[in-house]
């Protein structure tokens, strides 16, 4: 079953995904398309198809250039995604052993 | 103030220190008979893993002997490191360790040598769902290098302490005690107020089969060979009296109930932690190295400060000897309150709970020194507290002061209001009814105290007897701005909760009574100029104008965290305020001994210029920035932990006085974007600056409470979807909308 429409993106990511950049965009209309989605609930293929239909559509959103940014709805998943990616790039650097610790 | 790398789950504290090198004769390999003088430099052969833990304190109520304490230590010694090179990483993502150690010579240490460029891995994590740290040990597969490893467990001796060792299977325990005794050997006999008692359990757990150490005599647990084959993994389990009845036997007793399959859902669960933590709230700036420093500090805190009862003290979870300054207690005079500052902005509220809790277990001592030392009601606070109501500011006997007995006051009577500025700062950020009543006790006993201190002069409230700063005595000032701006704060705050909780109505006139005729604010016109002046009479009169030095104190009551004045407040006020920090002297700024967590949200909450605010905020780390992502500060390792993220939130996001506004303090034409930062009435807002212009906002409402925004795109009509589809048009510079609970809205210019 498809989410709601106001969690429509079902780049449902493992813990590499936020690599290959899914997880860091929306689409703009993808909340409507997720409705449509929801008239075949039942039906595997159809759900299949749409996430396929929703991945070209991201797509051509993207060579478009069209606004894919910040204030799109997005899933808790793409955002604790996305906030790793940034996080991950924050990583502290010792290149030499700190001299006692005092307090 | 420690500058080693940091691991963490909010009680456990785990900090890495290397060698510090050293000399040592030994047989000259080339001259057999002949002894060569060897110099190792400081680096990775020696591995010093220091445990702490915010629940073992000693208990022993004179000053400063009530004071977390450390624990003990894991030490790591792999001799073919000597001159090594050192790298080590402090993972924000997965709040782990990662070193990288590579020898630079052949070693003759067993087995049998290792060669020049060998390289032993480490990786370590405090789990973050349970008391358990876990170091793993690996040489690369395709390097085929075997290091020997001594370890050695040992508990922090002195101090009135008893400490005890032990072997385990495959390990070793130690154990450290704060015992009550008669028989004390510090000058000051008095008893602690109870025991404690904190234990460690070692194991090392083999992934091959472990290889006995050459010229050993077979298994020891003290000596591990770390080969391609056989990464060895080392478990240590912490426990304290505040956890179970026998620490050692539960410690004992996780470690050996463990094995390596155990550890993976454990790092699974210790992942997804750190994964919900970081979804919280996120931005990007555009500047890396405070981007660093953000996330740095929102690790910290989340490292630091998980466990309900036991709130970190001045040095966190970190601590590594026993005479930590100021006794490393809850300091209430700024240093208790700030670290959390950024948390309610940040959406990380949990991460405050532990905040009350020795606030309100020491309500009893606060209504005691009320009425032994004043004559009155409410609760009256030492300036140093420690959890469960410990009493960690007493002098001996022999040693009073004038007004306060042996305690130390310190001449402030603001230290309670000063604590509820947080409170009131948390509540307006959530409307978290639960949470109101947890505090209303302590807040409205608070206002008890203020009820009865001040004096009714001329139509006006006054408070006298009072001091600005730290005066060791009663001669206080009349009207200093750190306590008119905690008495402020404290009424308008407890108005807006006892309403909010329906309580307390018939008291309610009074507090309004006194929040309207409460003396105004002290300013001084020098050269045609308002200028600040921290009191209205007495010592701290003098101080006017910028040049004042520590203006951070004037700073807490009126603006930070005491929230009296932002862009919508009075115009000449603003204004002194506004002309106060810019014409600050570059000490007051920089390398401030405890300003920084102050003076810097301070000014942007004021509206300071922003493009000074972020080149003030660069200098400030590159000279005060350590490279565990502290930022050096005096009065307390922890304290500064806010100053960045309290910072750059209120350079994107204000939301004094329930308004809320995008971008105020930011220059226009740098780029930054935020997701789900936290404003005072509940929401989570979402908004992105690019190309000088502000893109389509998100506001989700937690309580469904009417929002005010500034309008981000002036003079144009503004679209709200709402989360049902239905969309509106709103105008004006202010838009003014209602919100339902759980309501996910998203506004569009036209």
């Amino acid at each position: 079953m498809l989410p709601s429409g106001d969690r429509n993106v079902e780049f449902e990511p493992d813990s590499g995904s936020s690599e290959i950049g899914f997880t860091l965009i929306d689409l703009k209309s993808a909340g409507s398309f997720a409705n449509r989605g929801m008239e075949f609930e039942n039906n595997r293929r159809s759900i299949l198809l749409g996430r396929i239909l929703r991945g070209v559509l991201f797509l051509l959103c993207l060579l478009a250039g069209a606004d894919v940014s910040l204030g799109q709805e997005r899933t808790d998943e793409a955002l604790a995604a996305e906030a790793m990616e940034i996080v991950g790039r924050q990583t502290a650097v010792f290149t030499k052993p700190p001299q006692g610790v005092p307090s | 103030m420690i500058d080693g790398p940091l691991l963490g789950n909010g009680d456990l504290g785990v900090t890495v220190s290397g060698s510090s090198g050293h000399v040592f004769d030994r047989e000259n390999p080339h001259a057999p008979g002949s002894v060569e003088l060897v110099t190792v430099k400081p680096g990775p052969d020696l591995q010093r893993y220091w445990l702490s833990k915010n629940d073992f304190w000693k208990t022993k109520a004179i000053y400063p002997n009530a004071h977390p304490a450390p624990i003990g230590y894991l030490d790591i010694s792999t001799p073919a490191l000597a001159n090594g090179e050192y790298l080590s990483e402090q993972a924000l993502d997965t709040a782990e360790l990662r070193s990288r150690f590579t020898t630079t010579e052949r070693m003759t240490d067993p087995p049998p040598f290792t060669r020049a460029g060998a390289t032993l891995q480490i990786r370590s994590w405090v789990a973050a769902t349970r008391n358990l740290l876990v170091i793993e040990l690996s040489s690369p597969l395709d390097q085929g290098d075997s290091f020997g490893v001594d370890l050695k467990l040992a508990p922090i001796t002195g101090n009135e302490s008893e400490t005890a060792t032990g072997n385990l299977p495959g390990g070793a325990w130690a154990t450290r005690k704060f015992a009550s005794t008669t028989e004390s050997l510090a000058l000051e006999q008095a008893p602690l107020k109870w025991d404690s008692l904190a234990a460690v359990a070692m194991r090392v757990l083999h992934h091959g089969q472990p290889r006995l150490p050459v010229g050993g005599n077979g298994w020891s647990a003290d000596r591990v060979i770390v080969s391609p084959e056989n990464p060895v993994t080392i478990v240590l389990a912490i426990v304290t009296q505040e956890e179970a009845a026998d620490p050692l036997a539960e410690a004992k007793q996780q470690v050996a109930e463990l094995n390596l399959a155990d550890l993976e859902p454990l790092r699974d669960a210790h992942r997804q932690w750190w994964r919900a933590f970081w979804s919280r709230s996120y931005l990007e700036l555009g500047e890396p190295k405070i981007e660093q420093y953000y996330y740095g500090s929102q690790y910290i805190l989340g490292c630091a400060s998980r466990n309900p009862d036991y709130p970190p003290g001045l040095w966190a979870n970190w601590i590594t000897a026993d005479g930590v300054a100021w006794g490393g207690d809850y300091h209430l005079n700024y240093n208790h309150e700030v670290p959390w500052l950024a948390a309610y902005s940040s959406n990380r509220v949990e991460l405050t709970d532990p905040y009350d809790a020795p606030l309100l277990a020491y309500m009893d001592v606060g209504r005691a020194n009320a009425r032994r030392l004043l004559g009155i009601e409410g609760i009256y606070y030492d300036v140093g507290i420690g959890p469960k109501g410990l009493e960690t500011v007493l002098t001996p006997p022999d040693v009073v002061i004038p007004g306060e007995g042996n305690r130390l006051i310190l001449g402030q009577k603001s230290h309670a209001a000063f604590a509820a500025s947080n409170m009131i700062m948390r509540f307006r950020h959530t409307y978290d009814l639960d949470y109101a009543r947890k505090v209303y006790p302590y807040l409205s006993e608070v206002a008890l105290f203020w009820e009865q201190f001040l004096k009714l002069e001329s139509g006006r409230y006054v408070i006298r007897g009072d001091s600005l700063g730290e005066t060791g005595g009663n001669n206080g000032d009349t009207n200093n701005n750190l306590a008119l701006g905690m008495v402020r704060n404290l009424f308008a705050g407890l108005i807006e909760i006892s309403r909010e909780l329906n309580l307390d109505p018939d008291r309610r006139e009074k507090w309004e009574l006194i929040l309207a005729k409460l003396s105004p604010f002290p300013l001084a016109e020098v050269d045609g100029v308002w200028r600040v002046q921290s009191a209205e009479a007495g010592p701290s009169a003098s101080r006017i104008g910028p040049t004042r030095f520590n203006t951070r104190v004037d700073m807490h009551g009126l603006v930070w965290p005491a929230t009296n004045v932002g862009l919508s407040s009075e115009s000449r006020l603003l204004k002194a305020l506004q002309q106060d920090a810019a014409d600050w002297p570059e000490t007051e700024w920089i390398l401030h001994f405890g300003g920084f967590n102050t003076t810097f949200p301070a000014a942007a909450r004021l509206g300071h210029d922003p493009k000074d605010l972020l080149a003030k905020l660069r200098r400030q780390l590159d000279v005060a920035g350590l490279p565990n992502l502290f930022v050096l500060g005096g009065g307390g390792g922890f304290e500064n932990v806010s100053g960045v993220p309290a910072t750059i939130n209120e350079m994107l996001l204000q939301s004094h006085a329930g308004v809320i506004r995008l971008f105020a303090v930011w220059p226009r034409e740098k780029n930054a974007r935020f997701v789900r930062l936290r404003t005072v009435g509940a929401f989570l807002v979402s908004a992105e600056l690019r190309d000088q212009q502000v893109t389509p906002v998100t506001i989700e409402s937690e309580r469904g409470r009417n929002c005010i925004l500034d309008n981000p795109w002036p003079g144009q009509t503004v679209s709200l979807q709402r989360g049902d589809g239905a969309v509106e048009r709103l105008t004006g510079d202010t838009l003014r909308f209602g919100t339902r609970p759980g309501e996910r809205l998203r506004l569009t210019p036209q």
